[in-house]
């Protein structure tokens, strides 16, 4: 296949002094997809960023279609033919899907061009829409439509400018296993139309299964590009970490103690008003690791916000060792010793404009460890940041960098960070390692055992099963806001019989999951 | 005898004639403070852009003896403070609000100014013979019993107001800088990762908000009244913010919330104009801003509903 793009000694230290390319080559052949991997903060966006003509490269060259390239600025890569989906979204909520499909580009007529031509839009959207098979509701408002499918409209507005090449900042770190599969065949229609893809992830098996060559960064250097065929997970994970990475997580059996947590009858609706949760009832005993398995968007994000107090209950009871958490305000329950790992970090987990010290010390700053008087003291904040940083491996210039300067799956670490530094004895997970990098993966699975050994009750949520099946000692599966089984992870407990509780097929007795 | 009064004027329309009349610098303000807050530069500064506008318009206005020249005047007067704010919000970077307040407080302070140093007065200037914001009294309708009362006769400002309703309207959803406006309020960076130019896009949403507030500015002095009264607007400005919100961020709605404002002041008016009235004036001058706050707690209420179950 003849070469599309080739990008040569690409070097990039950002204003704050980060280098975070060090001299990266980068070669894609015309229509391959080929992945590109690395750990958190090895410059995978950073690279992306200066193809798209976002980011200015501090040395290097480009060469796109056989010419030196520079761009000063993304309207120059779009003309080119190149687009991108960002690792965030860039979508306005409240416009509607086909409006953010032409936003910049809109179809235009009357004198001047002064007004919106919303039957062309309309037809043209339809148009892409039918090419591609993305389907999506054109007409409805993006902040009302599921994550995958805000997916398939940054897509169908990359293709609407005419992308050839497009990049997808790891475009899986959101969807659930069914969106993945709906995506993957969304590329593979791309790519036989003659479009090339570069596509971001942490998950080698969807680079196995999906991409023709691999090219894998390591603290902003390129160290290898391989053929898919003629390699394997354990080779790619090597290359990334340096090291060898456990795949499984080595834990010793459960020691259950008493009941920290009982949930009863509880009940809850959805932002639209609909119930979500339809009497949900489990315990978890100190010492011990729930999972909570099922398709997203069956209940799980309205039991975790009803447990740590973001959401009304509308019945049932939570109690809390002797104390009634339906009662308690977020504040409170926080002050109870309850961790709360977030499932969406930019919005729930951390502030962005604030540094990551600040970030760490968000639930701490009370703490009379960390004040002089009525003061914050500055210096133990910063003690702390500093060992928090390093036990955690957050990749970042220092403590007072910006959290929103930070790639994605660093600032996840400093979320879960904060989160088990308060030695919580009850921790609830959700999505604990999305986008974050196979070796901190490995060591935050370790972390969350490590509190279960100590004596928490530990709750995990995840859209990835086999996270859930690596953590848990019981599993409880989550259909249309109802328990449909609960299970002991025993090593004869496998991902196909979850899911078919998973997709409603099978159900247990009620009174077995009580 | 107060209720007869009212009565009274409901019934032989004049009451509708009042209600358009103080309906329009806080709808023409609304609208203003609207398109700021469309675009994520909300402009707090509508009080003392009108103030400025109100003092540029009559003095222009009178010495020049021309009501459009000085409308204008007061106009562009507004529009470039306006865009001050913008070189001080999105180019040096200072806090919009805080900008906002500095201009509200240059605007009373420099009215008063200006007034003491130019004609000499300290608390209003009301020149002989200035001219007004003519009124339009359209032919054959003026003469029909109730169409004539209800079409005929109002400023032509009132007019204005009407149509930058409709106006917004198309420019907010029917146009491609409409939606862009509202990307670039809402999402800046993706508006941005499209090549949109969204600095630019916030200055001309601060240029409009000051021409409407400008408009607004210009009737009172020249329009509703003719003359400029020292802080004249006595808060019309701060009202416009709150009807924005009323107006759950459209200009129907804020056409609506205008409404309800109009129809306070106007029977704030017509009791104050009884002759020994029970009640005191200062309670009746209250009731415009009252019915606003009345309005504002239950739009927050409704708000709070709407978001109990949302964290
Ligand atoms: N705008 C910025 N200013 C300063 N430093 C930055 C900025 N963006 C990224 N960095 C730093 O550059 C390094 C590389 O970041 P980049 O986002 O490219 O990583 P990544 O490989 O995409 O990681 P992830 O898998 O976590 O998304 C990191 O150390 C990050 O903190
Ligand atoms: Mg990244």
């Amino acid at each position: 296949m003849p070469i599309l793009l080739e990008m040569k000694n690409i070097h990039k230290v950002y204003p704050n002094g980060t280098a975070a390319n060090r001299g990266v080559d980068l070669t894609v052949h015309e229509g391959e997809i080929h992945a590109l991997v690395g750990e958190n903060g090895a410059g995978k966006s950073t690279l992306m960023k200066i193809l798209f003509g976002l980011e200015a490269p501090t040395d290097g060259t480009i060469e796109y279609k056989g010419q030196t390239v520079t761009f000063d600025g993304p309207r120059d890569a779009i003309k080119q033919g190149m687009g991108m989906v960002h690792q965030h979204f860039m979508l306005a909520p409240s416009l509607t899907v086909s409006e953010n499909i032409v936003l910049g580009d809109e179809p235009k007529k009357g004198v001047f061009s002064m007004f919106r031509d919303r039957a062309k839009e309309f037809k043209e959207v339809e148009h892409l829409i039918s090419t591609y098979g993305l389907k999506v509701n054109m007409q409805a408002k993006v902040e009302s439509i599921p994550v995958g499918q805000k997916q398939r409209v940054e897509i169908l507005k990359v293709l609407y400018r005419g992308a050839k090449l497009i990049i997808l900042d790891e475009p899986t770190a959101v969807l659930t296993p069914q969106e993945t599969d709906e995506l993957f065949d969304s590329i593979k229609a791309l790519v036989s139309q003659g479009h090339t893809i570069i596509f971001i992830t942490h998950k080698l098996r969807e680079v196995m299964q999906i991409s023709n060559r691999i090219t894998v960064l390591r603290a902003g250097k390129s160290i290898a590009t391989l053929l898919t065929q003629e390699t394997n997970q354990e080779e790619i994970s090597r290359l990334m970490v340096g090291r060898d990475v456990l795949f499984r997580v080595d834990k010793i059996p459960a020691e259950p103690k008493d009941v920290v947590l009982a949930v009863r009858d509880l009940g809850a609706l959805d932002d639209k008003g609909t119930l979500a949760l339809k009497g949900v009832s489990f315990t978890i005993r100190g010492g011990e690791v729930l999972g909570i398995a099922g398709v997203e968007g069956n209940g799980q994000t309205e039991l975790v916000e009803v447990i740590t107090g973001l959401r009304k209950a509308t019945t049932g009871e939570v109690r809390y060792q002797d104390k009634d958490l339906l009662a308690a305000s977020v504040a409170e329950i926080r002050r109870m010793k309850v961790g709360h790992v977030p499932e969406d970090r930019q919005t729930a987990g951390a502030s962005l404009t604030s540094s990551i010290a600040e970030n760490l010390i968000l639930d701490h700053y009370r703490n009379p460890d960390f004040k002089w008087g009525p003061f914050i003291n500055k210096k133990k904040v910063k003690q702390f940041a500093k060992v928090m940083m390093d036990t955690f491996d957050v990749r970042a210039q220092n403590e007072e960098t910006m959290a929103g300067a930070l790639s994605g799956g660093n600032l996840q670490k400093v979320v879960v960070a904060r989160e088990l530094s308060k030695n919580p004895l009850l921790l609830i997970a959700s999505q604990p390692t999305r986008g974050v990098d196979i070796g901190a993966i490995e060591f935050i699975h370790r972390e969350i055992i490590k509190r279960r050994d100590g004596g928490a009750a530990v709750m995990v949520v995840s859209a990835e099963l086999s996270e859930v099946m690596a953590l848990s000692d019981r599993i409880i599966v989550l259909y249309d806001g109802e328990i449909v089984a609960l299970l002991d992870n025993t090593p004869d407990l496998t991902e196909q019989e979850i899911g078919y509780y998973m997709l409603g097929i099978k159900k247990q007795e009620l009174e077995a999951t009580r | 005898m107060v209720w007869q009064t009212i009565w009274g004027q409901i019934v032989d329309l004049s009451l509708v004639a009042v209600l358009l009349r103080l309906m329009t610098p806080i709808l023409l303000a609304s609208l203003g403070g609207l398109i700021s807050d469309i675009g994520g530069v909300i402009n707090i500064g509508l009080e003392g852009l009108m103030l400025m506008s109100a003092f540029t318009s009559i003095a222009v206005g009178s010495s020049t003896g021309n009501w459009a020249v000085g409308v204008l005047a007061g106009v562009a007067t507004s529009v470039l403070i306006s865009y001050g704010m913008g070189f001080f919000s999105l180019k040096m970077k200072v806090d919009i609000i805080i900008t906002g307040f500095a201009v509200n407080i240059f605007g009373s302070g420099f009215t008063i100014f200006l007034m003491s140093k130019i004609y000499g007065m300290t608390g209003n200037y009301s020149p002989t013979g200035a001219p007004r914001i003519p009124v339009v009294n359209i032919p054959f309708i003026e003469d029909i019993p109730v169409l004539g009362k209800l079409l005929s006769g109002h400023s032509l400002m009132v007019w204005i107001a009407l149509l930058s309703v409709a106006f917004c309207m198309f420019l907010i959803y029917r146009t491609p800088y409409g939606v862009h406006l509202r990307s670039v309020g809402e999402a800046p960076y993706a508006a941005q990762s499209l090549g949109i130019p969204a600095k630019r896009i916030q200055y001309s949403a601060l240029a409009w908000s000051g021409a409407f507030a400008g408009l607004a500015g210009a009737f009172m002095s020249n329009g509703l009244t003719n003359m400029f009264v020292k802080d004249m607007t006595a808060g019309t400005g701060f009202l416009a913010l709150a009807v924005v919100l009323l107006g759950n961020r459209n200009p129907i709605g804020i056409l609506l919330g205008s409404l309800i404002f109009g129809l306070a002041s106007a029977l704030a008016t017509i009791v104050q104009t009884v002759p020994n009235s029970p009640i005191p004036s200062q309670f009746i001058q209250m009731i415009p801003y009252v019915v606003t706050i009345a309005a504002l707690v239950f739009f927050a209420l409704r708000n709070k509903r709407r978001l109990a179950t949302m964290p």
